[in-house]
C-alpha cells in the first residue's frame, strides 16, 4: 500500500504540489489528471524519492521507501530513455538487473513481453532501429518485466495507438490482478475512466478532485441529456431549465440547470409515444477536466 | 549480482564494444604492424649494391677487392677495366663502379653510381681506401705495422652525465638518461590521450544518461553513489586493460625493431632508472582516474549533451597545458615546474620526465605520487556528491551557481 500524506514542494515562487494526500492499495490503479505542469511529475519523482518534498510523508508498506525497496518498483519516466545503441534484449537485461532480476529470468521471460506488446524486430536489434511505438513499447517491457509491485507510469498512453493502447491497458490491469499498485498519468480521460479504481485531479499543484470516476462525475449531477425525439432545436432551446442545445447529426446534446429539469424534458419528449433515444448522465471527465481548468481561469 | 557490478559491468561491455575505444585499444598495435611493415618494405627494395673497382694500379685494386665489405657493398672482381665497367653500368648491370687514380704520393678515386641503381653507403668504401693509402705511406716511410698503429690510437672521450641532489652527486650510466626521456615522454604524451579519451568518454556517457531522462530510470534503481562508483570503476577496468595494451605491444615493438630502427639500437630496458616503470604506472593510473572522476562530476552538471565538451573543456585545457610543461621540464627545474610537479592533475605530465632527466630523486616521486592519490580520494568524494545532487537537476543555471546553490540547501 503506497501512502502519500499531505505531501508539498514549492519551487521557489512555483508552486509544485500543494498538499497533496491519496492511498493506494494493493491491487488498485489510481489516475492522475491534470493539464502539463500541474504537478503530475512532481508527484512521481517525489513518491520515487528523487526529490525532496518541503513537507509531507511518503509511505510504502509503512516505511519510507529507501533503496531496499527499488527492486519492487517499475517507473516508467515520462520522456523515455533507451541507450540507443543497446539492442532490444541487452537494453531489458540490464534495466531489470538493475531492480534485481537475474540476466537469464529476464531473457526467458523477454520473448513472452515481444509477443504480448506486439514489438516488430528481433531480440537483437538495436534500439535506435526501431520505430518510435515500438521503443516504446520496449520500455514498458523494461517497466514491466520484472514484475514490480509499485507501479508508476507517467503519461504511458502518450504515442500508442489505440491498438497498442488496449494491450497495456491489459497489462496494466493484469498487473493489478497481480497485486501491484499501480498510479499512472494521462490526457486521455477515455483510458483513465476505464482502467482507474481512484482518480486524482491536480491544478496548479493543488488537489482539485479526488474519488472513484463514478462518484466525481455523480458530483456534477445528471445534467447532460443525449436526446432523439420529434422536438426540434427552437423547442428545446426554449424549454424551461435548459441552458444550452448543440445538435450532433440528428441527435441532441443538452446541458440542464438541474437533474430534476430531466424529468419534465422526458414528458415532454415521450409525449407522442416512444422515442429512439434518451439518456441523461453526468458531464464526462473530459468535460469534468475543461470546468475545473475553466474555473480556474 | 550486486548493482554496483551491474552498473561496472554495463560500463565496460558497452564501452569495449564501442569503434571509438576499440581504435583507440589497437591503436598503438596497428602503429607498430605499420612501422613493421615500412621496415619490412624498405628491407626488401633496398638491396645491397654490385659495384666494380677500376684502377691504374693493380695491386691497390687487388687490395682494394679484397678488402672487407662489412655487407655495404658486394664487388663484381671480373669487371677490371674502367671500359668495361662504364658499358655494365649503362646496360644497367652494375650500380657503380669506384675508380682509383695513383700519381706518385696522391691517390684519388671516383665513384660513379647510377641515381636508379641501389644507392651505397660509402663509409665502408672509403675507409678501405684510406687504410690501404696509409698502409702504403707507412711502407715508403719505413714504419711497421706496430708503430702505425700506436700512430692512429684515438684519445680516449667520455661523456658523463651528473645530476646534483642536495650538493650529492647522483650519477647516471651514460645511456640512462636517453633512455628514461624516451619512455618518460612516450607515457607522458599516453596519458595525455588517454586523459582527452577518457574523460569525453565519462562525461558524455553521463550527460547522454541525464539528457535522455535513462537517469531517472537508473537513479530509482539504483543510489547515485553505488552508479558513480559502478561507472568510475568500469573505466578504471578499461583504463588498466589499454595500458596493458598499451605496454605489452610497446615491449614487443621495441624489442622487435631494436634491430632495424638505428634510434632504437642503442636502447635497451636494462637502462631504464629503477622504480621508473612503477613511477609511470602510478602516474598513469592516479593521473588519468583523476581526471576522468572529474569529467563524470561535469557530465552530471549539464542539462544537454550538447554542453558536454564546453563544460569539459577546463578540464582538458589544464591537461594539455601539464602537457605541454612537460617539454618544459627537460631543460628547465624552475620553481614553478618544480611546484607543478607536486600539484595534482600536473604531475602525472611534470614529474616523470623531471625524475627521467634527474631532477628529481625517487623519494619525491612518490611523494607526489602519494599527493596525487589523496587528491584522487578527496576529488572523488566531492565529485560524487556533485554527481548525486545534480543528475536529476535539469535547471540551466550556470554551472558555479549551481554547485554553490546546492552546497548551502
Amino acid at each position: 500500500m503506497l501512502t502519500v500524506t499531505n505531501l508539498t514542494k514549492r519551487f521557489g515562487p512555483k508552486q509544485g504540489v500543494e498538499d497533496e494526500s491519496f492511498t493506494i492499495q494493493e491491487g488498485e490503479i489510481m489516475g492522475l489528471i491534470g493539464q502539463n505542469g500541474a504537478g503530475k511529475t512532481t508527484t512521481f519523482r517525489m513518491i520515487l524519492n528523487l526529490l525532496q518534498p518541503d513537507s509531507g510523508t511518503v509511505l510504502w508498506q509503512g516505511h519510507p521507501l529507501t533503496k531496499a525497496d527499488y527492486n519492487t518498483v517499475g517507473f516508467l519516466p515520462e520522456e523515455r530513455g533507451l541507450y540507443t545503441r543497446m539492442s532490444i534484449q541487452d537494453q531489458v537485461v540490464y534495466f531489470a538487473a538493475l531492480r534485481g532480476q537475474k540476466p537469464a529470468v529476464t531473457r526467458k521471460a523477454l520473448p513472452q513481453w515481444m509477443a504480448r506488446f506486439n514489438v516488430k524486430g528481433k531480440l537483437t536489434d538495436k534500439i535506435k532501429d526501431l520505430s518510435k511505438g515500438n521503443q516504446q513499447k520496449v520500455q514498458l517491457i523494461a517497466t514491466l518485466i520484472h514484475q514490480p509491485k509499485l507501479i508508476i507510469l507517467d503519461e504511458p498512453f502518450s504515442g500508442l495507438d489505440p491498438v497498442n493502447a488496449q494491450l497495456l491497458e491489459d497489462s496494466i490491469i493484469e498487473m493489478k490482478q497481480h497485486g501491484a499498485s499501480i498510479i499512472f498519468s494521462s490526457h486521455d480521460m477515455a483510458n483513465v475512466e476505464r482502467i482507474s479504481d481512484h482518480l486524482l485531479m491536480l491544478r496548479n499543484g493543488e488537489t482539485v478532485l479526488s474519488g472513484t470516476p463514478d462518484e466525481i462525475r455523480s458530483q456534477f449531477g445528471n445534467t447532460r441529456v443525449r436526446l432523439r425525439s420529434p422536438l426540434d432545436h427552437a423547442t428545446l432551446a426554449a424549454f424551461p431549465g435548459v441552458n444550452d442545445v448543440q445538435q450532433r447529426g440528428n441527435a441532441y446534446e443538452l446541458t440542464l440547470d438541474n437533474e430534476n429539469v430531466g424529468h419534465d424534458l422526458f414528458k415532454a419528449a415521450t409525449s407522442q409515444g416512444y422515442i429512439p433515444e434518451f439518456s441523461q448522465e453526468p458531464p464526462s471527465l473530459d468535460e469534468i477536466f475543461r470546468i475545473e481548468v475553466a474555473n480556474h481561469e | 549480482m550486486n548493482k554496483f557490478m551491474v552498473v561496472t559491468r554495463q560500463v565496460i561491455r558497452k564501452d569495449i564494444k564501442s569503434p571509438a575505444y576499440l581504435f583507440s585499444l589497437f591503436f598503438p598495435v596497428l602503429i607498430i604492424a605499420a612501422i613493421a611493415l615500412f621496415a619490412f618494405i624498405t628491407n626488401k627494395t633496398n638491396q645491397t649494391p654490385t659495384i666494380a673497382i677500376t684502377s691504374n694500379n693493380v695491386a691497390l685494386r687487388n687490395a682494394m677487392v679484397e678488402s672487407p665489405t662489412h655487407g655495404d657493398y658486394r664487388v663484381n672482381k671480373a669487371i677490371s677495366t674502367e671500359r668495361v665497367a662504364e658499358k655494365r653500368l649503362s646496360h644497367e648491370k652494375i650500380d657503380g663502379y669506384l675508380n682509383v687514380t695513383t700519381a706518385g704520393q696522391t691517390v684519388s678515386a671516383v665513384y660513379r653510381q647510377r641515381t636508379n641503381g641501389n644507392s651505397l653507403d660509402s663509409d665502408t668504401l672509403k675507409n678501405n681506401l684510406n687504410t690501404l693509402k696509409l698502409r702504403q705511406a707507412a711502407q715508403q716511410l719505413g714504419l711497421t705495422a706496430k708503430q702505425l698503429q700506436q700512430l692512429f690510437v684515438p684519445a680516449s672521450y667520455k661523456t658523463q652525465n651528473v645530476a646534483y641532489q642536495n650538493g650529492v652527486v647522483r650519477r647516471q650510466k651514460s645511456n640512462q638518461q636517453g633512455a628514461n626521456l624516451v619512455v618518460a615522454f612516450v607515457v607522458t604524451f599516453l596519458i595525455y590521450m588517454f586523459i582527452a579519451m577518457y574523460t569525453s568518454m565519462i562525461a558524455q556517457e553521463t550527460a547522454t544518461e541525464k539528457g535522455s531522462h535513462i537517469m531517472e530510470i537508473l537513479v530509482s534503481s539504483v543510489s547515485p553513489v553505488t552508479q558513480f562508483f559502478g561507472k568510475v570503476t568500469g573505466m578504471l577496468a578499461l583504463i588498466v586493460l589499454q595500458v596493458i595494451i598499451t605496454g605489452v605491444a610497446g615491449l614487443i615493438g621495441m624489442q622487435y625493431f631494436n634491430h632495424n630502427i638505428s634510434f632504437l639500437g642503442n636502447f635497451s630496458f636494462s637502462q631504464i632508472q629503477p622504480g621508473m616503470v612503477s613511477v609511470l604506472v602510478a602516474y598513469f593510473v592516479l593521473g588519468v582516474m583523476l581526471y576522468t572522476v572529474i569529467a563524470a562530476m561535469l557530465g552530471s552538471m549539464v542539462t544537454r549533451q550538447e554542453e558536454v565538451s564546453q563544460a569539459l573543456s577546463p578540464l582538458t585545457t589544464v591537461g594539455m597545458l601539464a602537457y605541454v610543461a612537460s617539454f618544459i621540464a627537460v631543460n628547465s627545474n624552475s620553481l614553478l615546474i618544480r611546484i607543478g610537479s607536486y600539484v595534482p592533475f600536473l604531475s602525472q605530465s611534470l614529474m616523470p620526465v623531471r625524475y627521467a632527466v634527474g631532477n628529481a630523486a625517487l623519494s619525491e616521486v612518490w611523494v607526489s605520487v602519494a599527493i596525487a592519490a589523496i587528491a584522487l580520494v578527496l576529488m572523488t568524494w566531492i565529485a560524487c556528491r556533485v554527481y548525486q545532487q545534480h543528475v536529476l537537476d535539469y535547471s540551466n543555471r550556470k554551472h558555479w551557481y549551481q554547485f554553490g546553490r546546492k552546497r548551502r540547501s
